[in-house]
């Protein structure tokens, strides 16, 4: 579902008209119409947090739209410009170190939210210094989405110079001309975005949850990969989903054990002189055990000892182990 | 090249001030008491140097020499490094800058005279040793020379106090400065070399490899000592084939053993500057392999897999020439 986000129902107007929006809930701040719901949220910060926050939590809210018009503070935002938002920054008193970045990766211009109208000149040039343009509510918005995991796009009207004239700025007697030109930037610009392309939850073989997520990251880590060769990979799974009298689990892991060689290359090669280096004790049931990515140049012997012929075995064991040789492993220099 | 530039209003008047203000004169120009009153006072996102570079024109305050850490470089001399800057005007994707500062835009501190005091002071607490100053540690060090002019405000120190010794650590191939500067046996011009296709993918807007190769050669003939920094290795198929050649095109200019020393890095990150690397550059093949949390704190690859990757790195510059004692692995225990 998607959400679209105004200050004012004159901003608003023309979208209800358009896509008949009906009230939701007795409510005359919140509209639904196929698909989409949306909110009127009122000026400032405080405004979206109080009324914006609680919808997030309600519906299932896949991506939010906000729409508005918003103040130059530098010639880079043109009056009359319609323009989606890269960055947000906020201002309420004091500058917060926080900024969040919009899902647009191609928008260009930021936003700086004032918690305050910027009626003079000096506030207008102090806000200008990180951004062009200025709005009072999109940086709240982007925290509420940040925090909900949900995609935000913000698309800003430029309708006056920030500072001295925005006292006399009327906005209600040009609500409508606003509203039409928000509609039509929309529909320019929004209208291949309408489609919710959430990517498919999938797997190749069955897995528990640490499984998934040891699968996705490093399915990540090797599509980024110059040397994945995906007809091999794919080629690999096929092979382990025929073969029968393979546990479920089992077969996961010896895909997710395939990737991560795939991944380190060296892990294998290193584990295998392990294992031979420690054979001796090994073989008189010690177990040797090294941390996950032999990152530390040690390991733990584990053994159970229930009697004098094992401290014998154990001692015996040990004048076959030669530390150095681990250690050249460790330094890389007899791989 | 600069959408605004920053004044610190102490400075407004300085002759190099005015000079920098001239040469850009398609930036806007602002004047404010303290460059920290906007830069790094809001996070902005690293990429955005690509389309809205800000300079800022300030006085370096506090600590203006800093000891480096271990491992910085040749072991058993003392090593600090200077600073005359922040950030950079080339994009490299595992640069740290991208996670240290909460800004991508360029500060170029103004007082050298004042760093060069300090160093003078940092000097004589050292006196019966060589004392390291590295520059390009927050900055390239040559890239913008030609406008700060900031090499000449270092010279006389350098020639008058043999005992320390400068690095100029860089990527770039700005070296006329340098080049009309008479060569010191204490002042070592060091370059980051990747081979030439790692170099294209990941080291975005700095100069190829055969014009940094031409670089040094330029240098080398004019008598300057030259470093080279193998930093940051990545691994994939191919890595050592790769460095071969990368050696063998660095022995085409110079013999190796004429170079003045020899780093080699792999890749590592803080763990805030893995992840806004990540982020920045998720498509980046330099992801593709495992690395891990080390117990330094470190985001690198396991141990046996950079001691692999270093050690056949070190032994193929050795056995095309290079001294044994000048080949030195960067920040390894």
């Amino acid at each position: 579902m998607e959400l679209l986000v105004f200050a004012h129902r004159g901003e608003a107007q023309e979208f209800i008209k358009r896509f008949s929006f009906v009230p939701m809930d007795g409510r005359n701040d919140l509209y639904q119409a196929q698909g989409r719901l949306l909110l009127i949220c009122g000026e400032g910060i405080y405004e979206v947090f109080a009324s914006l926050g609680p919808l997030l939590g309600q519906y299932p809210i896949r991506k939010v739209i906000n729409l508005g018009i918003a103040g130059s503070l530098d010639d880079k935002a043109r009056i009359g410009d319609f323009v989606s938002v890269r960055t947000v920054y906020c201002e309420s008193g004091q500058l917060h170190f926080h900024s969040f970045t919009l899902a647009d990766t191609s928008a260009q211009l930021d936003v700086i939210t004032s918690a305050q109208r910027v009626l003079d000149k000096e506030y207008a040039l102090k806000l200008s210094h990180f951004a062009p343009i200025v709005d009072r509510e999109l940086w709240a918005m982007a925290k509420l989405c940040s925090r909900a995991g949900i995609p935000l796009f913000a698309y800003k009207l430029i309708s006056d110079k920030a500072g001295e004239a925005t006292n006399c700025f009327d906005l209600k007697s040009r609500a409508l001309e606003f509203s039409t030109s928000l509609l039509e930037g929309f529909l320019a610009t929004c209208s291949s975005e309408e489609a919710d392309n959430t990517p498919a939850d999938e797997y190749p073989l069955p897995m528990s949850f640490s499984q998934k997520a040891r699968y996705r990251k490093s399915l990540g880590s090797l599509k980024v990969s110059e040397d994945f060769n995906e007809i091999k990979f794919n080629g690999f799974v096929e092979r382990l989903k025929s073969e029968e009298g393979l546990a479920r689990k089992q077969a996961a892991n010896i895909l997710l054990e395939e990737m991560e060689l795939m991944l380190n290359p060296r892990r294998h090669a290193v584990k295998q002189i392990f294992e031979k280096l420690s054979l001796p004790l090994s073989e008189i049931g010690a177990n040797v055990l090294f941390d996950k990515s032999f990152e530390k140049k040690k390991f733990t012997l584990q053994m159970e000892i229930n009697g004098q012929a094992n401290l014998e075995k154990l001692k015996e064991a040990l004048s076959q182990i030669n530390f150095e040789a681990f250690e050249n492993v460790w330094e890389g220099r007899d791989v | 090249m600069f959408e605004t530039i920053f004044v610190e209003n102490e400075l407004r008047n300085e002759a190099k001030t005015l000079e920098i203000l001239k040469r850009f004169k398609g930036s806007k120009v602002q004047f404010l008491d303290r460059y920290d009153e906007v830069w790094g006072r809001v996070k902005k996102p690293y990429l955005h140097k690509r389309t809205n570079l800000n300079l800022f024109l300030a006085k370096k305050r506090g600590q203006l020499v800093k000891e480096a850490p271990d491992a910085y470089g040749l072991a058993g001399e003392k090593h600090f490094y200077f600073i005359h800057a922040y950030n950079c005007i080339y994009e490299c994707e595992y640069c740290y800058l991208q996670g240290y500062f909460n800004s991508p835009d360029i500060v170029l501190f103004l007082n050298h005279g004042e760093i060069k005091e300090e160093m003078k002071r940092v000097l004589n607490q050292h006196p019966d040793q060589s004392v390291w100053f590295h520059a390009g540690e927050f900055s390239d060090s040559l890239a913008l020379s030609h406008i700060t002019e900031e090499l000449e405000a270092y010279w006389d120190f350098f020639k008058e106090n043999p005992r320390a010794k400068l690095e100029l650590r860089t990527k770039s191939v700005n070296i006329k400065r340098l080049e009309k500067l008479e060569a010191l046996p204490n002042v070592y011009a060091s370059f980051s070399l990747s081979p030439e296709k790692a170099s294209k993918e990941r080291d975005k807007k700095t100069p190829p490899l055969s014009l940094r190769l031409k670089a040094i050669k330029g240098l080398r003939e004019k008598g300057h000592q030259i470093g080279i920094h193998f930093d940051p290795v990545v691994y994939h198929n191919g890595v050592f084939e790769e460095y071969q050649e990368l050696i063998e095109q660095l022995r085409a200019v110079e013999s190796l053993d004429t170079f003045a020393y020899f780093s080699i890095g792999v890749a590592r990150f803080t763990p805030d500057v893995y992840r806004e690397a990540k982020k920045n550059y998720p498509d980046s093949p330099m992801f593709a392999h495992e690395f891990i949390k080390s117990s330094k704190d470190i985001v690198r690859y396991p141990r046996p897999m950079r001691s692999w990757m270093l050690s056949k790195i070190k032994q193929a510059l050795i056995e095309a020439g290079a001294r044994p004692e000048e080949v030195y692995l960067c920040m390894e225990d």
